[in-house]
């Protein structure tokens, strides 16, 4: 999710609800006869709220879960989980004035803010990398077909170069002037795409790709020029796949953080909450 | 390049059920997810269910009460809540006005625990000024019809002291003269007297120990009789009629001992009975003679005269009957406290000199002075930290020097 103009109504929304918990927070800690702690009044109501925000924010997934169900539209939840989770941190801080309480209550603040910190992370990276894909990555596919696209490139790339080079098997060596193509297909074309995450070869280099394939032209005759480029294509294909692979892992990797220590902040917020309110 | 991509070409190349198969890394994710809830609430469970509650509590407890931090159900009970039953097994304190603030009859109320991280180790009792100020902020007020209560809101709001705005003089009727006392030159001794010869503090360091005759008195102000029975001395304090019954005793004690010789010729009652009536007999036998009988009245009464007249009167007031029986001594009503309500501490005082609160003392001659310190000498030090523009000062929050319940010793010394 981007947060551009249609997203002013929640930074509006929200930007009033901060100013009436920072006032409201303000009050309560002036008041020297309740001192705000969580278990005073005002304390409770900032955890409730808090809770709350955590409630909706973890909503999320079940939305996700029920797509077909008529429940608003999921660009509605994204934003609701997204302004409502950062909402949570100043909600959470006043709830305990500021303060993190005794052993399980810092853990489930320390696991609170990675938790909301992760999720900005991710947030930013929303706006970033898309961007960064869409400019760089012009052969973006599906990202769990990429192994299978990769699988197809190898067997493309073989068979381009056994149409003009014979079989690569072939006991008689490659057809006549089409050496250099075969033989720097075994030594840099193979071993690239063969390997599952190809690193340090000529073809991951924007720059020295083009001096590579302007060498080997220079080696092979003309009519063998468009298997070069066909050739270079498909590397060039595998490399913008493996880049939108790295780029996918930053882009969903965080969420290896932000979802499971989620999970556990709303399992440790439920205990929490129960059993302070049983010693309240 | 002959190679080209074309949306058909490019489509006809993924799998049509790819979304089938869940990709690993969601797998992960999701069981990554799950055992992320799962884990820590059966832990939290079984945490709360058999292991030691004192995981949740929600900060550290007051250092008095580190023996039970481990312990939380010898406060909050099985239901959870502080019960003024549970404060009550270990702690006495009675209320402050009983049935005037129902409110306050909870302990916890004013002492709430597990803050000792935010408010420090007295967290517990200190008390902010706001608990007090929401009675006594509004109004004066009399309690029970005896003592009035002015209104006050902040240490700088605060009235002069009673004894001072009333004008009320020193009770005491003992005479003493500080000025005297203090520029005495005394035999025997390289410096003059300090206010510490006779002002010392008592066990707990913080009030002074009542002035005590035969340690304070005694060196200078001798009681030794004269006349019949020179020499000898009387206890401090004796009632009239136990200091008569001392008197007749020393008296005959001297005469069965063959002393009564000495005794002066110039007194009626000096003239010693006939050695025969005393000597060799026993003590019953010669007080049960007239002859000795009349003489003892007449030495006891003579010493009795001399010690209210001399000894008793140089510091007490001495109240004589026109019958010449029995002389009365007023009692010495020196009040053990002059500022009930208050708790001070002297030990914690002992860099200020005592004449920087007490004024005045070396000039003094009057019993009814009075040297107090006022309102003015605590506001030297002490005010409201409160104020970030203020000096640095001590404490002056109203627990600093009241307590809120009855004025026992225990309370009155915050323990």
């Amino acid at each position: 999710m981007r947060v551009d103009r249609q997203q002013r109504p929640w930074l509006i929304g929200c930007s009033l609800a901060l100013l009436l918990a920072t006032a409201c927070w303000w009050q309560a800690r002036s008041n020297p006869l309740d001192l705000l702690t969580g278990g005073s009044a005002w304390g409770l109501c900032f955890g409730i709220a808090a809770a709350a925000c955590m409630l909706i924010a973890i909503a999320l997934t079940l939305r996700k879960k029920l797509s077909t169900w008529p429940l608003g539209k999921a660009r509605h939840w994204m934003a609701g989980h997204v302004w409502l989770g950062v909402l949570t941190l100043p909600l959470v801080l006043f709830h305990g004035d500021f303060e993190f309480g005794g052993t399980l209550t810092r853990w489930l603040m320390a696991l609170f803010f990675v938790s909301w910190a992760s999720g900005v992370f991710g947030l930013a990276l929303q706006h970033w990398l898309p961007r960064m894909m869409t400019e760089q990555i012009a052969r973006e596919t599906i990202y769990e077909q990429i192994d299978h696209v990769v699988d197809l490139l190898r067997a493309e790339a073989r068979a381009l170069v056994e149409k003009h080079c014979g079989p690569l098997d072939a006991p008689d060596g490659p057809r006549t002037g089409t050496a250099p193509l075969r033989d720097f297909y075994v030594a840099q074309v193979q071993p690239y795409l063969a390997a599952a995450r190809p690193k340090k070869s000529p073809f991951d280099q924007r720059s020295t790709a083009p001096m590579q394939r302007a060498h080997l032209k220079r080696l092979v005759s003309a009519e063998l020029h468009d298997a070069v480029d066909d050739l270079f294509d498909v590397c060039d294909e595998r490399r913008q796949i493996e880049q939108q692979r790295r780029l996918h892992h930053w882009l969903h990797g965080w969420l290896f953080v932000h979802v499971p220590v989620s999970w556990a902040v709303v399992a440790m917020t439920f205990w929490h909450a129960l059993r302070a309110l049983h010693y309240t | 390049m002959t190679r080209t991509r074309t949306t058909k070409s490019l489509a006809s190349r993924i799998e049509l059920d790819y979304y089938r198969r869940v990709h690993p890394l969601r797998r992960w994710r999701k069981q990554l997810a799950a055992a992320a809830f799962i884990v820590p609430f059966a832990g939290l469970f079984a945490s709360a269910k058999f292991g030691d509650e004192s995981e949740w509590s929600p900060g550290r407890v007051a250092p008095s009460h580190a023996a039970i931090a481990s312990d939380c159900r010898s406060c909050h009970g099985a239901e959870g809540t502080v019960t003024d039953l549970a404060c009550s097994r270990c702690h006495e304190g009675e209320l402050h006005v009983p049935g005037n603030d129902p409110a306050a009859s909870e302990c916890a109320s004013c002492h709430r625990d597990h803050r000792a991280d935010r408010l420090g180790s007295d967290a517990l009792s200190r008390i902010d000024d706001a608990h007090c100020v929401r009675c006594h902020a509004t109004a004066q007020r009399t309690i029970a019809g005896q003592q009035r209560i002015d209104a006050v809101s902040s240490f700088a709001s605060h009235p002069e002291f009673d004894v001072h705005r009333e004008q009320r003089p020193d009770p005491g009727t003992i005479r003493l003269n500080h000025q005297l006392h203090l520029t005495l030159d005394i035999p025997g001794r390289s410096r003059n007297l300090a206010c510490a010869d006779c002002h010392a503090l008592d066990a707990t360091g913080k009030r002074m120990r009542p002035i005590a005759y035969e340690e304070h008195c005694a060196d200078c102000h001798s009681l030794e009789l004269t006349g019949a029975l020179a020499g000898a001395t009387v206890p401090h304090g004796l009632a009239p009629t136990d200091l008569r019954e001392e008197l007749t005793h020393l008296a005959l004690a001297r005469a069965l001992r063959g002393e009564s010789n000495s005794i002066a010729p110039e007194t009626p009652s000096s003239t010693p009975p006939p050695s025969p009536l005393i000597r060799d007999r026993s003590r019953s036998a010669a007080a049960a003679d007239p002859a000795v009988q009349a003489w003892l009245a007449a030495t006891v009464a003579e010493s009795e005269q001399f010690l209210a007249a001399t000894r008793c009167a140089e510091c007490h007031s001495v109240e004589r009957s026109a019958s010449g029986g029995l002389a009365s001594i007023a009692p010495a009503g020196v009040p053990s406290s002059w500022f009930p309500g208050a708790r001070f501490d002297h030990h914690a005082h002992r860099a200020t000199a005592c004449a920087e609160c007490h004024h005045d003392v070396a000039a003094s001659r009057e019993t009814a002075d009075r040297h107090l310190p006022r309102l003015a000498d605590c506001a030297r030090c002490h005010g409201d930290r409160e104020n970030p523009r203020a000096p640095p000062q001590a404490r002056g929050d109203c627990v600093e020097c009241h307590a809120y319940h009855p004025h026992r010793e225990t309370m009155r010394d915050g323990r």
